[in-house]
């Protein structure tokens, strides 16, 4: 009881102190999508329609979107059973590796390098990129929620970045996984966790100069 | 056929700080729960002795401690880092920021510089330790089980480690947050996930054929 009252304030305090990076400034603003791949999306249909709704809104409001795409050649050691799984998925799906029709993209798009790490950060292009391009605040979205946009959530923090995590333009092998990543686990390292209408809300009134 | 192969396999114990592990540590009314539903201190004790007794190098990972200014050149800081500032947590050269006598680092034993957010490899020199002694494996034990110890894992994995998660030798803030992690996350990001009682015995059988 006293523990569930501590914790409760503490994370209010955090909570509170967080509110001040909530704003979205068009220049330094990104939407990443990880692993936004067929394999990884042949359910729920659900999930490719909040995800076109956040790619169609960040292209319309001048966010850059970046695509960081799942699976590569180089060997890993030790492939932990995420990645076996993941690897399953790209040679079982056809097209597993293609980015769904729906949302497919477009020129002003970005595509970083393909890997097989878990966080979209490792082994690839992604950290240089968004710094020559002035890029502060990271708005994560993709399908596999406790998997591999948690690890690279947790690196965009590591390397300084706002962080928000879309909570209804992801999901996880089962809704229990799901809830825990985007309810319990992401508040405590992310800054920001937001539906996709609080988010949206919270870009249009950022002040545009900024 | 060994799991852990001879001389390439280290314990990482995470922040086994007074803030976390003492009775008047600041952070141990949050953490009590958990940390008394799996025995933690008694598990990471026979974890340590087991690994001394077999001749495993013991690494330390440790949170940066609280100094004035610490975190003034961060822009974002995390609700982590938020919360720590705000409560001075592990403050320099105070009761909190000191070893748990249980777990006072021993001449042989390593200590990495200290993270200053949730992964004990990020921005520290962990990993070339690591390497300059030839680990290619890590069991990481300490805290917390959903922030720095699967933070830290997740940079393991992607650093082409071998882990093994200890689901009894970790802790969190609240039930929850400790079952988001190891059973929702450790299961698919960890090679190995076990209990302090199968890793000793493990260890114990591997050293008898060896």
């Amino acid at each position: 009881m006293l523990n569930r009252i501590l914790n409760s304030i503490v994370l209010m305090i955090a909570k509170y102190q967080m509110r001040k990076y909530e704003q979205y400034p068009v220049i330094s603003t990104a939407v990443v999508l990880v692993n936004v791949q067929n394999a990884f999306l042949t359910s729920p249909l659900e999930l490719i329609t909040k995800l076109e709704n956040l790619i169609t809104f960040a292209r319309q409001h001048g966010f850059q979107v970046i695509y960081a795409p799942y699976g590569s050649n180089a060997e890993n050691p030790f492939p932990t059973p995420a990645q076996l799984q993941m690897q399953h998925q790209l040679t079982a799906t056809k097209n597993g590796f293609d980015v769904p029709e729906k949302l497919a993209l477009q020129d002003s798009d970005v595509v970083i390098q393909s890997r097989n790490k878990l966080s979209a950060f490792v082994e690839t292009n992604l950290n240089s990129h968004l710094k020559s391009t002035g890029i502060e605040h990271l708005i994560f979205a993709g399908p596999l929620a406790n998997i591999t946009l948690d690890s690279s959530a947790r690196d965009g923090v590591e390397l300084g970045y706002h962080v928000t995590i879309i909570s209804d333009c992801t999901s996880a092998a089962t809704i229990q996984e799901k809830q825990f990543s985007t309810q319990v686990t992401f508040p405590r390292f992310v800054q920001t966790v937001v539906n996709l209408s609080d988010f949206k809300r919270l870009a249009l009134i950022t002040k545009p100069s900024i | 056929m060994s799991i852990y192969p001879e001389s390439q396999t280290a314990i990482l114990l995470v922040d086994p700080y007074k803030d976390f592990l003492s009775s008047r540590g600041q952070a141990w009314p949050l953490l009590r729960t958990v940390a008394k539903q799996v025995n933690l201190i008694e598990n990471l004790k026979n974890i340590i002795k087991t690994g001394r007794d077999q001749g495993l190098p013991i690494f330390y990972a440790m949170h940066l401690k609280y100094r004035p200014g610490n975190y003034d050149d961060l822009k974002y800081l995390s609700p982590s880092q938020a919360g720590i500032k705000f409560a001075k947590t592990f403050k320099a050269d105070s009761f909190g920021s000191e070893f748990h006598p249980d777990f006072v680092p021993e001449s042989e034993d390593v200590i990495a510089s200290e993270h200053a957010c949730t992964s004990g490899f990020g921005d520290t020199d962990l990993h070339e330790k690591l390497q300059e002694k030839g680990i290619s494996h890590l069991i990481i034990v300490g805290l917390l089980s959903n922030t720095c110890i699967e933070s830290t894992a997740r940079s393991a994995v992607d650093l082409n480690y071998h882990v093994t998660l200890v689901t009894d030798a970790v802790a969190s803030w609240t039930p929850k947050d400790h079952q988001a992690a190891v059973e929702f996350s450790y299961p698919h990001i960890g090679h190995i996930v076990t209990t302090t009682e199968k890793l000793i015995r493990t260890l114990a059988q591997e050293s008898q054929y060896a």
